[in-house]
């Protein structure tokens, strides 16, 4: 009894707590997946205001992947529905956050998880942050405060803005790769670039999770000179071994995909144009067939909405 | 860099302690809380705690050696006669200070080297360049093991309380050295005295709600200091202080008042954690801030802000200058010739002069620590010198010094020197500081705050009212403290329910309005490098 | 005692001496009045007050004092 009696005030402030927290992340929480709302990644959660069951594969990754693969461009060609969840530095702890997110309402046949984040470098508290962001969302969107509008307080959070690029970020601007790169891009190495336990522990958490439902989890490196190496091309073959996964070094590939440094990257070597996204996908679509007998979509009523009907103004927005 | 506001130590290290010193029998707790002090300082300076464990033997030896030399000096003194006690109180006097003078030379000797000598040698080599030799010493760097100049004046305040009888010397080397190392005191003080907590931390007395309960709110003020301005008011600063060449002088004197909130409610929120988390386990630490704002002079101020170090000046510096034979001596002459105001004010002077000389030299090895200290030795002589002018004046117009406008004057005056002193001290250099004052003086101008200068500081219009608002509350909480209101004490006394939703509400607020997250980095705590 | 309530009031007339018991924890005295005062009190009883004695619990009344004074004078 007297045990009972010191406990339960702590049991009940823990309870009113959790109550407020719940109230405030309701509050502050953007109320939906727009810049006017407040989001700062929205389009990487544009998948949301798609039909339940309706996108067979994700990327997830950093900005690497959402400049490197077009989904509608794949729909274009070969009729694959694809969502592109990368988020520009992002860390891994996040990218399992966001594929929770997405087995919520979609099951996938297959995830491209984008290599460079991998080697992307967090703490617990980082993870800790995000698990408790899970939790109770103002942990994530409390800086809000500041840009409350009257909308915040009378409306829940609901996210319901169709993404015309699902997620791709188009560049038309070109900024040759400077030679000094060129120079080192892949230089041969029998070196491994080193991996946090803590990145390791989160890989392998995201692969379980795959595995547990029966989705085909791919890893993925995406053209950059400034970004990739033989030591991450080593680490991750390394990985793709232990956890039993397919490896696709895109850096590798200069036959299938010739990428011109000089005209397909819009940040000197970092990042894609729409050029060189065009070459990815030109060979992604055909192979991504072939290895996993993706669903072609085109002409299926169901997609007429969100997908056939928007490629002409997701033409419009990358030229 | 670890700080006492910071997740690895309210969400890992204070639970890990709080459960396992609960848990423990009371014999154990003690060497509990003593490995979880050794291991905080091994993990923030490794294996520099070398250097503090040679401390702690340092004035154990010395406290026993002197304790020993007190002992043999009684039972002579029992058995002199009358007329020879003074010469026998002399002798020892002399071989006790002798075994003082040894405790000074390694406690200060270790500090002095390890965080003085670049300084040092930097000046000696520009002194031979002025003076045209061809002479230049490779200036050295040391680390610094954390909270050296804390525990340093802590320990030393040990030796001279057991030269001053004030204690019996401690035969526990391990309750000496938990007192030395207690974990919460290790990184910015209080500076305590060993009579007032070294017995109540060795009783480890069990932890108890009420404690627990007013210590966790205690905790989560100090938090809400930190997070909500401290950390969100920095951007600005550095800014301020680094491009202040760009900026009018109401920019400056906006660098000066932002820099002086930050460095209160960091200092004072840290020094709220620290008392705190001892409050916790029913351990109670002195105070080291007495609403130091509503000072009316900067002699008061300095009896309100940093209380445990201008106490250990005044105790172990101040006084014991001030009362020896040569100043005693000056002191009578003066007062037969400038009465009892500025007779004693000569000689008080003179111990003034050193003790903050030591206080501008303890808060750093730079120029701009010893103007602060300057700065703040001639605020208080001035205003001892002025004394009896303003009184007088007074008197003849007929002011009232004892109404509340004139104590507000004395009070805003007294802050806003107080904000000046604070820019000497946070300006990059001593040169930095004087250019920033010229600017302050010459360019004074409001035009940064009608052009909207002031709002692309990065802190935005919002920033400044949560600034604002925090202020006011830590305002009211002082007002109630000054009136004699213990705030917690009677929150404490209300329903369950309340006491809950006081401490949801508090979690809250520092949740939503800490600035923490994109955008914002943690200030490091400012104290603890020195 | 009388002599040294007489010193007191002669320092600073403004205070009850009788009355205060906290002349230094309420920084009713400061310290270049405890500086005179002991200049005056070591003249006036012909005793050395050295510096250990300068605690606020020997000057927060004007009965410590006169302890402290007697105290002395006995040594």
């Amino acid at each position: 009894m007297k045990y009972l009696k010191q406990i339960l005030p702590w049991f009940l402030t823990l309870l009113l707590l959790a109550g407020m927290l719940y109230l405030l992340s309701i509050l502050t929480g953007p109320k939906n997946n727009t810049q006017e709302a407040g989001h700062d990644a929205w389009a990487a959660y544009g998948f949301e205001a798609e039909a339940p069951d309706s996108i067979d594969m994700f990327m997830l990754g950093d900005s690497e992947s959402r400049t490197s693969i077009s989904p509608m461009e794949l729909f274009h060609n070969e009729g694959i529905t694809s969502y592109c969840c990368g988020i520009n530095s992002n860390i891994l702890c996040e990218v399992d956050d966001m594929l929770h997110l997405v087995l919520k309402e979609q099951h996938p046949k297959l995830i491209i998880l984008e290599c460079n984040v991998i080697f992307s470098p967090f703490d617990w508290k980082d993870a800790l942050e995000t698990t408790t962001a899970r939790i109770f969302p103002v942990i994530r969107w409390h800086n809000r405060w500041k840009t409350l509008t009257p909308e915040d307080f009378t409306s829940i959070p609901d996210y319901t803005s169709v993404e015309v690029r699902k997620g791709y970020y188009h560049s038309t601007y070109a900024d040759p790769a400077p030679p000094f790169l060129l120079d080192r891009y892949m230089e041969a190495s029998e070196d491994r670039e080193p991996l946090d336990g803590i990145n390791r522990w989160y890989l392998k958490k995201i692969a379980a999770t795959c595995r547990k439902q029966g989705i085909s989890l791919v890893l993925m490196s995406m053209p950059s000179v400034k970004n990739w190496t033989s030591l991450k091309h080593n680490t991750c073959a390394d990985l793709a071994a232990e956890l039993d996964i397919p490896f696709v070094d895109l850096n590798e590939m200069r036959e299938e995909i010739p990428i011109d440094w000089n005209l397909d990257t819009r940040d000197r070597g970092d990042h894609l144009n729409n050029d060189g996204m065009k070459k990815v996908c030109t060979w992604l679509g055909p192979w991504l067939k072939e290895q996993y007998a993706l669903e072609d979509h085109r002409g299926d009523p169901a997609y007429d909405a969100t997908w056939t009907d928007m490629y002409e103004e997701y033409v419009e927005w990358i030229s | 860099m670890l700080s006492y506001c910071s997740i690895e130590y309210l969400l890992v290290f204070l639970p890990v302690v709080f459960l396992g010193y609960q848990i423990l029998p009371q014999t154990a707790r003690r060497y509990f809380l003593l490995a979880a002090s050794y291991g905080f300082f091994w993990y923030l300076s490794g294996p520099l705690v070398v250097w503090h464990v040679a401390v702690c033997l340092c004035v154990w030896l010395v406290g026993l050696r002197l304790q020993h030399l007190l002992d043999a000096r009684g039972l002579q003194l029992k058995e002199a006669e009358r007329s020879a006690r003074k010469g026998i109180r002399a002798a020892y006097a002399r071989r006790m200070s002798r075994w003082v003078i040894v405790a000074g030379v390694v406690c200060f000797g270790i500090l002095l080297s390890l965080k003085y000598t670049p300084f040092f040698t930097e000046n000696l080599n520009s002194l031979f360049r002025h003076l045209g030799l061809h002479l230049q010493l490779r200036v050295p760097s040391f680390a610094v093991p954390i909270g050296i100049s804390f525990y340093t004046l802590q320990a030393m305040s040990y030796v001279f309380d057991v030269q001053k009888e004030k204690l019996q010397a401690e035969r526990n080397l391990l309750r000496l050295t938990l007192w030395l190392s207690f974990f919460p005191l290790l990184m910015e003080g209080p500076i305590a005295r060993f009579g007032a907590t070294a017995e109540q931390i060795w009783n480890v007395p069990r932890i108890k709600g009420e404690n627990f309960q007013k210590g966790l709110w205690r905790i989560l003020y100090g938090v809400m200091k930190k997070m909500i301005v401290a950390d969100r008011v920095n951007t600005a600063v550095e800014l301020l202080y680094t491009e202040y060449a760009s900026y009018d002088g109401g920019m400056v004197f906006l660098a000066a008042v932002l820099f002086t909130v930050q460095e209160y409610l960091e200092f004072s929120g840290t020094i709220d954690i620290v008392i705190g988390t001892g409050e916790c386990l029913g351990i109670f630490l002195p105070e080291n801030f007495n609403q130091p704002f509503f000072s009316k002079t900067i002699s008061e101020f300095w009896t309100r802000w940093h209380i445990s170090l201008g106490a250990w000046l005044k105790d172990y510096l101040f006084y014991p200058l001030s009362m020896s034979e040569p100043l005693k001596k000056l002191t009578k002459k003066c007062r037969t010739r400038f009465g009892n105001h500025y007779g004693p004010l000569v000689t008080s002077s003179i111990a003034l002069f050193a003790v903050w000389l030591f206080n501008g030299l303890w808060h750093g090895a730079g120029w701009s620590y010893i103007f602060f200290g300057m700065y703040h030795f001639a605020l208080i002589v001035t205003g001892n010198l002025l004394a009896p002018v303003v009184i007088g004046f007074c008197e003849k117009h007929k002011i009232n010094r004892r109404v509340f406008p004139y104590q507000l004057f004395q009070m805003i005056r007294t802050a806003i020197l107080v904000a000046i002193g604070e820019m000497f001290f946070r300006a990059l250099s001593l040169k930095h500081g004087l250019e920033m004052f010229m600017i302050m003086i010459r360019h004074a101008s409001v035009r940064s705050f009608a052009d909207g200068t002031w709002l692309k500081l990065g802190m935005d219009l919002q920033d400044y009212l949560i600034v604002a608002a925090m202020i006011v509350f830590v305002f009211v909480i002082s007002l109630l403290k000054e009136r004699g209101c213990q705030v917690r004490e009677q929150l404490y006394r209300r329903p369950v329910i309340v006491r809950a939703l006081v401490t949801a509400m508090l979690i809250s607020l520092v949740l939503l309005f800490g600035a923490y997250g994109t955008g914002y980095v943690p200030v490091d705590p400012i104290y603890a490098n020195f | 005692m009388e002599r040294l309530y007489e010193i007191l009031e002669e320092m600073q007339p403004e205070f009850d001496y009788h009355k205060e018991t906290a002349l230094i924890d309420d920084h009713l005295l400061d310290s270049l009045t405890v500086l005179a005062l002991i200049s005056e009190l070591e003249d006036e009883f012909d005793i050395t007050i050295p510096a250990v004695e300068i605690v606020p619990e020997n000057f927060n009344s004007a009965e410590a004092m006169w302890a402290l004074i007697t105290r002395l004078m006995e040594e």
